[in-house]
């Protein structure tokens, strides 16, 4: 199993997927293990207990927050942060997306954001690429946006920053970007014409 | 001259440092992972927390936000989201002070990738590519020279128009908005102070959904109910208030409706020995068949008088295109309605105003509707109040209605009940069953229009007169009238000669009784109407002396006298119902037939008397 998705309201999941049939299509990765309804609610108490064992191999846990305490959300942290996992909580109640990467990576959604049309999608695209994809993926149709931009802000701050160990630290954010992008060419101060046009570019097809 | 600025660490260090020596407070935003991961963490509360902080006591000449304050995520564009908050929060008495943003985008880029970016077009709001501590410097300078506050309201107006706040998520969050507004607004107006209204406040005081609604529909804080505009029932003076019970059925009872519909219960205590009974039910998670299973197996437990039932209890129930009829609050109301009791008063508890949901619960039997109070609805200071005295006024009307249409359906049922287990022609049951309904329609109308209750009595009187005609009761063959008791015949009437009857009652003033007499033309036509038959009904059925027994001349003259006549102000009373309804339930019953003394009776002639009188006549006729 790769991805653990804990979802305890199945008709909430039904409710929001654009088909009817989304629900079946991710049941049947063999990658993917969601378990059923009573099966869940066991596994939310385990993990709020503290007790739940979380298989090795995973990859990705997605997990219905508000059915999680603060140990709860503390055990699944704790397993995340050791064994690299990425995690998705979604809930109702979540008015603004947040995302995190600080040791994994971490995405707070709302339900209705995260059951789009884009989900299938990502669970394939993260199973056939071995996982080495960002969650962004889930939010946005053009994530890639959101780095270059990031880029931007960080190679237009370079400009203004005299403390060589803040720029070094920039300059590290700038390598993790590029890493990510994987485009044809480094963004950095150099290049910054050509990422703005890209910018441009990509804002207009948003 | 004072600045504020919104940093976080991918914004130069050496910026923040001038600014802190040169503009004023350079502010370093960050939300960490642990904060994330509180279970309670909601991005508004962070900010308004922040907010509160950094603002309230501090006016400021200018505010600089990044359009972006995550780290790793920039299309998050958490500065947006903190001018919202800076607009849209008076208590930050910074509503007018000038916002800039900066950053590499344009506005109308911004405004192409999130929906807040409409703010970058609102009064007071700037933008700038820009990011040194210098054309920080000029900015403020410009605005030294020519920022100018407007009129609150006026300003209020400019930024409304520029801003829309859309609630979060989806169609069952419009629900929880309203749901958690009513809550609020309520629990305000009626003093309620306690865990989960504190926790509602909370959300309602942070979420920029809220703050949004209050800046647009210029929301003020609930006038409080008082003694004066609180409906008080005069206290009955009886040493012994008859029980009402009133069952409450809510998936959000605990997030504060329990306290409100606690506390308007408890404005009946002057008036009745009131049970409110909330139903404490998991909701979540159960299936839509489960949680109908059981709210209807409470109804069945309780009985209650009145049901105050939340329409939607199901996951299901949120979705956008769902049917009225497929809606749990919908199939709990048809099955009280239809298998329990309908004169169990349901009284829908709903977010909705749509018309064609509100048509559709009406005709499934719904007999009242309370709104839950959308912010849009509260620009008048009173209408929580006014709304819980519409509440406490509606659940009054229904505690009337459920005690006599409750007892009344208990008593159509047994009359159902014995005429079944009766051989009467299927067409008289048919009848009969139709009657009642109409009955029951007639006496709910009744609330609203007494005259209603003439109508019913009148409905009910036309089942005892086909009763009389069913041949199993009164039985007319040639010229004689025969009351059937059983598989018993007492001949009542019968032609003696051409102008002359015999009877075997007469009439007496006020009532008939065992008395044989032979009688002129004159009485024949009154012994052919239904007071009649009823009386030797009474004598020869139920073995009583005398006519008049259970009330039949009086059930008899309301119907001549008053029911019939409305238009003349003489309007049958509730009393007069049930005691033609007890008539009726105890004709019906064949257990109450006693067999009177046969001699009471006149007698059918044998062969050999009619032989004799055939005899005396030709005789007669020859002399």
């Amino acid at each position: 199993m790769k991805i653990l998705f804990l979802e305890d309201r199945p008709d909430r999941q039904l409710n929001h997927l654009p088909h009817k049939e989304d629900a079946k299509e991710i049941e049947s990765f063999p990658a993917l293990f969601m378990p059923k309804s009573d099966e869940c609610k066991t596994i939310f108490k385990q993990i709020n207990d503290g007790e739940y064992s979380f298989d090795n191999d995973l990859k990705i846990i997605i997990a219905h927050k508000s059915s999680l305490d603060t140990k709860g959300l503390e055990h699944i942290n704790r397993f995340c942060k050791a064994n690299m996992v990425k995690l998705i909580c979604f809930s109702g109640g979540i008015s603004q997306i947040t995302y995190n990467n600080e040791e994994y990576e971490f995405l707070n959604i709302n339900s209705a954001e995260f059951y789009t049309e884009r989900l299938i999608p990502f669970i394939k695209h993260s199973i056939n690429n071995n996982f080495e994809t960002t969650l962004l993926e889930i939010v946005y149709k053009d994530w890639k946006l959101s780095y270059m931009c990031l880029a931007r802000q960080i190679i237009e701050n370079l400009k203004l920053e005299t403390n060589d160990s803040a720029r070094n630290e920039f300059e590290v954010k700038l390598e993790k970007i590029n890493s990510i992008l994987k485009f044809g060419f480094t963004v950095n101060s150099e290049t910054i014409q050509e990422l703005n046009k890209e910018i441009t570019k990509r804002i207009l097809l948003v | 001259m004072k600045a504020l600025l919104f940093y976080n660490d991918n914004i130069a260090p050496q910026l923040a440092i001038d600014f802190n020596s040169k503009l004023g407070v350079a502010y370093r935003f960050q939300i960490g992972k642990q904060e994330l991961l509180s279970p309670s963490y909601t991005i508004d509360e962070k900010i308004d927390s922040i907010l509160i902080n950094e603002l309230e006591n501090c006016k400021y000449d200018c505010i600089f936000i990044p359009y972006s304050l995550s780290e790793e995520n920039y299309l998050e564009f958490i500065g947006l989201r903190i001018a919202h908050h800076i607009r849209l929060t008076p208590e930050f008495n910074n509503i007018q002070t000038p916002i800039v943003f900066f950053g590499n985008e344009s506005a109308f880029d911004i405004n192409r990738l999130s929906e807040m970016g409409r703010i970058l077009f609102s009064r007071g709001v700037f933008t700038t590519e820009k990011t040194s501590i210098f054309d920080f410097e000029k900015q403020m300078e410009f605005f030294t020279k020519h920022h100018e506050e407007i009129d609150a309201e006026l300003f209020n107006k400019r930024i409304l128009e520029c801003v829309e706040i859309r609630p979060s998520g989806n169609y069952a969050s419009h629900h929880s908005i309203t749901n958690e507004w009513s809550i609020y607004r309520w629990a305000k107006a009626l003093k309620i102070d306690d865990e989960h209204i504190r926790l509602i406040e909370k959300k309602i005081g942070c979420n920029l959904y809220f703050k949004y609604l209050k800046t647009r529909y210029s929301l003020k804080e609930p006038v409080e109910t008082t003694a004066q505009s609180e409906i008080v029932h005069e206290p009955i003076t009886s040493a012994k208030k008859e029980e009402r019970k009133i069952l409450f059925i809510d998936d959000e009872i605990e997030k504060g409706w329990n306290s409100i519909f606690e506390k308007i219960c408890h404005r009946f205590d002057n008036a009745y020995d009131i049970k409110y009974i909330p139903f404490k039910r998991k909701y979540k998670d159960v299936p839509q068949n489960e949680i109908i299973k059981t709210v209807i197996n409470e109804v069945l437990r309780v009985n209650p008088d009145t049901v105050v039932l939340d329409f939607r209890l199901h996951d299901i129930d949120f979705r956008e295109n769902v049917k009225v009829k497929d809606i749990t609050g919908f199939k709990i109301l048809e099955n009280i309605k239809t298998e329990i009791n309908p004169g169990i008063q349901v009284i829908i508890l709903s977010a909705t105003n749509k018309i064609w949901n509100l048509l559709e619960l009406q005709k499934a039997g719904a007999d009242d509707f309370i709104m839950k109070e959308a912010p849009e609805l509260t620009e008048d200071v009173n209408f929580s109040t006014t709304s819980i005295n519409n509440v406490y006024d509606k659940l009054n009307d229904s505690l009337i209605r459920a005690k006599f249409l409750k007892m009344f359906v208990d008593d159509k049922n047994k009359i159902i009940d014995l005429i079944n287990s009766e051989t009467y022609s299927k067409d008289f049951k048919v009848n009969v069953e139709n009657n009642l309904a109409v009955t029951f329609k007639l006496l709910y109308e009744s609330f609203k229009d007494e005259k209603y209750k003439n109508y019913a009595y009148l409905q009910l009187f036309q089942i005892i007169e086909e009763w009389l005609k069913q041949d199993c009761v009164f039985e007319v063959v040639d010229d004689k009238c025969y009351v059937i008791n059983g598989n018993k015949k007492y001949l009542v009437k019968e032609k003696a000669d051409k102008d002359k009857y015999h009877f075997a009652l007469k009439y007496k003033p006020n009532f008939h009784a065992y008395v044989k007499e032979q009688c002129s033309k004159d009485c024949q036509k009154s012994s052919e109407d239904t007071y009649f038959k009823m009386s030797a009904v009474l004598l020869f059925n139920f073995s009583f002396e005398r006519s008049d027994a259970l009330n039949w001349n009086s059930v008899n003259e309301k119907r001549n006298k008053k029911a019939a006549h409305f238009d003349k102000g003489s309007l049958i009373t509730i009393k007069e119902i049930e005691k033609i309804i007890q008539f009726i339930l105890y004709i019906f019953d064949s257990a109450n037939f006693k067999e009177p003394d046969p001699d009471f009776a006149l007698h059918d002639k044998t062969e050999e008397e009619k032989r004799k009188e055939l005899k005396n006549k030709f005789s007669q006729n020859n002399l």
